[in-house]
């Protein structure tokens, strides 16, 4: 069953009086559990169509639904509602609120949740219990300032699991780590993907998009391909779409 | 490239250089028109005393003495020249229905010395028949203007004239001055001299040249017909509340140009924090610190600047408005108010600067390497977090923004600074109006307690050989007509008379107080106990350290024609006669022909009736005597400060505003920079679902807290702050020990609720602009 529609999607921007056109006529659908990536060069349009299809930026004309909800007729409410509630994001910038601890700012979406009907205290243990899973609880009443970029990544992961959400969308969410951090983030966002939540992932590394089940390239605004990812191993999995990229011109 | 940056600053941080600017131009528009007013004050005090041509000292003497304070004067060194002039007393004086319940007097251009001026500043050199000039403060209080009536009685004679003009009067135009002159033609000063001789009161009034006023007064002791003598520089200090309005004024300034250099030092700090790549690139290339410190030099320079000339232009009519109260009492004659007025734009100007050069020393400490590093310059431990969010039931913007006050105390100190200083200068003045206002400042100016008062005819009318049998007569017969009603009261009064106190070789002329059917016990004392005899008395300490004597010696007392010994039981305060009087045991046997004043008579209800009782009864007393004034205790304690109260709540008002634009510039100014600062996180959390409504809440719930924390401190000190600012005023005016009568409603609640909407309304508004932010913009921000 798809969780994520998206129909003739374009997004134009005008910048001094020139039409920009970032998004043209996108179509694909992301199927519930899928874990899929987006690549293409630098100023495709990646980012803009993860921003677009999640209701963060809006749409010039097209249709997204989520969930089977058209999100481009949702106000900035229920928009805000959705993104607490049924979706959640990971950036490649870790922020997190600079005046509150670990455990604080992974809690923080729990609480703001009308929906999330767990107790205070259940919703705290609920935190702690992603925090053991993705190895940082020790870290949990550490100032933000206090942590390395992965553990920090893997709080946002905390943070973005905390309300149980159907879907994550992750705008390079290894790009500012090293290469064991890296590791690290995919392999929760691997072991998280396997539990049930469909993830739409944006990335240049094909080490990270190996990962996934599905690989969309977009080039000057338009799908150009996609890619099922093959069965197997990591490298065999990495050098089939290695291959898949070369054919598409990476 | 500098004029670049300084482009780019200046487009950037509009709201933020906006603010700042405003913060000069509210700084030198109150600091130039403070002490221009001050000045302008003082010297025309001066110059008004001189034009007025009332010489170096005063006397008011009522009746004949022998010896006559001209007499004394004309054998006492150093006296010049001696001008005498007669006023008469009037009966009664009435605007309409109204009258006027202050001793009236009249006088006429050729029976004047004096020299009288108009709303104008002009001469007063002609009256017409029917015509008369009033003081101002008189047609203030009687809501009254030039046109109307107003009509006068002398004994048998009344007649009605129309108010021509505003009369400026030297020594009697001061609302502290309880004896008012009106000023009438020749003729119709004339027709009211032909009226019974026998019941004709005058008062003659003494201008002396001297070069020895300590010594005049001192020989003056001897005459027991003189109301007043004084140097006249003593009376300037009759305009003292023009003065305070005006100090108050300049105090306000003070706090402006301490919070303006505080949120200068704050900006420069931020802009320096938001530009450290410019500025590590700039160190980079070469150019020196000094330079790079040069561009906000400019900036601020121009702000400043600019600033200064439109506070400057502005000091100019704001300090008229402040001026027109006084204005209508004194002929303002200062001409020195735009020289001035640059100094201190310029003062301004020079402060900021040097604040601005002592702030961008940071510079020094940026290096290129922070352009490189993105600003980090290593490992950055603050310290833990006092609070966790654990299982605590509490709302997530409320939990975050206690957090953030908690966590960063420092960045919300220049707020907590501002709202704190701000609230506090309201509460204080708030409390010396309620105080001034109460009726328990009754006791504190040693007056008995009560419930209602009645304003009194002149005192005039008891000045006859049995005026003593009259007065006590009339009260007793109020007594009768409330008991008539079913109010058992205890009704009294107090009349003041002039006394001579001698103690070995030290004499010293005063004011001798006593109450009327009623007893010395019910007054409040400093130290001591009641007199309870003739021949005991209670004293000022004003009064005590003129004749340097204490409880327990004894001084000779000499009212009219005679002397006593009396033995000093007690030390008290009182604000009337600038806190110098005695107080005699009741029932003295002198007349009250030379009687120098007459206070209400007071009413103290013996069945403690409720407060909404005794406003029923103060409007049944209405209906039973509607010629006269009744006034609940708090108005007649208010009454007898001659409205002071009134004033500084004016002040008060006046602050209120100043306060809450002030609050206003500084929290959207703070709210501007953390919106800068935190646009990474505001994104964050739109983008994790938080609604723009709870983002805005939790800014405004920052400010909010500080806001609450501030009102908090000024509740704990307003209280001591206003003993430490005020006890020099209330001590000039006789009283050492105000304990503040506190409006808890208006002082604690109602007044900080307003400060507190409009501030955190402002920030809410500011916050407004977080709707701009983009979730999108995450990835982005720097």
């Amino acid at each position: 069953m798809a969780i994520l529609e998206v129909k003739d999607l374009c997004k134009t921007y005008i910048t001094n009086k020139r039409q920009n056109n970032v998004l043209r006529n996108v179509n694909f659908t992301v199927e519930e559990g899928e874990m899929v990536a987006i690549m293409g060069p630098s100023g495709s349009g990646k980012s803009t169509l993860l921003y677009t299809v999640s209701g963060m930026d809006s749409m010039t004309a097209g249709q997204v639904n989520f969930r089977g909800k058209d999100i481009s007729k949702l106000n900035g409410k229920k928009l805000a509602e959705l993104r607490l509630n049924e979706m959640e994001f990971i950036f490649q910038q870790m922020y997190m609120l600079r005046n509150l601890s670990v455990i604080d700012n992974i809690v923080l979406p729990a609480r703001q949740s009308k929906a999330n009907t767990l107790s205070a205290k259940e919703k705290l243990e609920r935190a702690k219990e992603l925090m053991r899973k993705l190895g940082i609880i020790d870290i949990a009443d550490n100032n933000i300032n206090e942590v390395s970029g992965g553990q920090l990544q893997r709080a946002c992961i905390c943070r973005s699991m905390i309300n149980s959400p159907n879907m994550i969308f992750a705008d390079e969410p290894t790009g500012a780590l090293n290469r064991a951090s890296s590791n690290e983030v995919m392999q929760e966002l691997s072991k998280i993907n396997k539990e049930g939540t469909t993830i739409m992932l944006v990335t240049h590394d094909t080490k990270v998009a190996a990962e996934c089940n599905r690989v969309l390239y977009i080039v000057d605004g338009n799908i150009n391909g996609e890619y099922t990812v093959t069965q197997g191993d990591h490298r065999k999995r990495q050098r089939g779409l290695n291959n898949w990229l070369l054919e598409m011109g990476f | 490239m500098f004029f670049d940056i300084l482009k780019h600053d200046i487009k950037r941080k509009k709201t933020m250089n906006i603010i700042v600017l405003l913060f000069v131009i509210l700084a030198v528009t109150f600091i130039s028109s403070s002490v221009n007013n001050l000045l302008a004050i003082t010297n025309s005090l001066e110059n008004f005393f001189d034009k007025s041509g009332v010489g170096d000292f005063i006397t008011f003497e009522i009746g004949n003495s022998t010896p006559s304070a001209k007499e004394v004067a004309k054998n006492t060194d150093g006296v010049t020249e001696i001008k005498t002039e007669d006023c008469i007393f009037v009966t009664k004086c009435e605007f309409g229905q109204e009258e006027i319940k202050n001793s009236i007097i009249i006088d006429s251009l050729k029976n004047s010395i004096q020299t009288f001026f108009d709303q104008n500043n002009m001469e007063i050199s002609q009256v017409n028949d029917g015509e008369i000039y009033v003081p101002q403060t008189i047609l203030d209080d009687k809501k009254a203007d030039i046109g109307d009536s107003i009509t006068l009685t002398v004994n048998d004679i009344s007649k009605t004239f129309t108010v021509k003009g505003v009369l400026k009067d030297a020594i009697l135009g001061s609302r502290f001055v309880g004896v008012k002159r009106l000023l009438v033609s020749d003729s119709d000063y004339q027709s009211f001299e032909k009226t019974d001789k026998a019941n004709l009161q005058k008062m003659e009034i003494n201008f002396i040249k001297t070069n020895n006023s300590p010594a005049l007064k001192k020989n003056l002791v001897v005459c027991d017909s003189i109301l007043n003598a004084d140097d006249r520089s003593l009376f300037y200090y009759t305009y003292v509340m023009e003065m305070i309005v005006a100090g108050v004024l300049l105090v306000v300034s003070v706090c402006l140009i301490v919070i303006s250099l505080v949120i200068l030092s704050f900006t420069v700090s931020f802009t320096l924090s938001e530009e450290f790549r410019q500025i590590g690139i700039m160190q980079a290339i070469g150019i020196p610190d000094r330079k790079i410190r040069f561009i906000y030099m400019v900036k601020y320079l121009a702000i400043s600047v600019v600033g200064a000339v439109v506070g400057l232009i502005l000091s100019f009519p704001f300090g008229n408005m402040l001026l027109l109260r006084v204005s209508g009492s004194i002929v303002m004659t200062y001409s020195n108010g735009a020289l001035l007025g640059v100094l201190c734009a310029f003062v301004v100007v020079a402060a900021i600067l040097l604040f601005c050069w002592v702030s961008t020393r940071r510079v020094k400490k940026f290096t290129p390497v922070d352009a490189i590093r993105n600003g980090s310059t290593g490992e950055n431990y603050k310290k833990k977090r006092i609070i966790h969010f654990n299982a605590k039931p509490v709302r997530p913007v409320l939990f975050m923004a206690v957090n953030d006050v908690l966590s960063g105390i420092k960045h919300f100190l220049i707020m907590l600074l501002t709202f704190f200083v701000g609230i506090s200068m309201i509460m204080v003045c708030l409390n010396v109006s309620s105080t001034l206002q109460s009726e328990k400042l009754l006791g504190w100016i040693n007056m008995r307690e009560c419930d209602a008062a009645i304003a009194t005819t002149s005192s005039s009318n008891y000045m006859v050989p049995n005026g003593r049998e009259k007065l006590k007569q009339e009260i007793e017969e109020l007594e009768s007509v409330l008991e008539e009603k079913g109010w058992k009261a205890d009704c009294f009064t107090e009349v003041a008379t002039n006394v001579i106190l001698t103690k070995g070789d030290t004499k010293v002329k005063t004011t001798g107080i006593e109450g009327i059917n009623t007893d010395t016990d019910r007054y409040a004392y400093i130290e001591g106990t009641a007199p309870q005899n003739k021949n005991e008395i209670a004293i000022t300490r004003t009064t005590a350290e003129k004749l340097n004597v204490n409880i327990g010696d004894t001084v000779t007392l000499q009212i009219n024609d005679e002397e006593k010994d009396c033995m000093i039981t007690a030390i008290y305060q009182t604000m009337m006669f600038m806190g110098d009087s005695i107080r005699l045991y009741p029932n003295q046997s002198y007349g009250f022909e030379k009687l120098v004043g007459l206070f209400g008579i007071q009413i103290d209800f013996s069945d403690n009736p409720s407060d909404s009782e005794i406003e029923r009864r103060i409007q049944a007393l209405e209906d039973i005597y509607p010629d006269d004034k009744i006034m609940t205790a708090a108005e007649y304690a208010d009454d007898c400060v001659e409205g002071t109260g009134d004033v500084v709540q004016g002040v008060s008002n006046m602050i209120l505003l100043v306060v809450i634009l002030i609050d206003i510039l500084v929290a959207v100014l703070m709210e501007k920079s953390f919106l800068t600062k935190e646009r990474g996180e505001i994104a964050m959390l739109k983008a994790i679902g938080f609604k723009n409504s709870s983002i805005m809440v939790w800014q405004a719930l920052r400010i909010g807290i500080i806001m609450l924390l501030a009102v908090l401190l000024s509740i704990i000190f307003a209280n001591p702050i206003g003993q430490l600012t005020t006890s020099g005023i209330f001590k000039m005016m006789g009283a050492e020990n105000i304990i503040f009568d506190t409006d808890i409603l208006k002082t604690y609640v109602i007044y900080p609720i307003i400060v507190f909407t409009a501030t955190v309304f402002s920030v809410f508004i500011s916050a407004l602009s977080i709707r701009n932010i983009s979730s999108n913009e995450i990835n982005s921000i720097e």
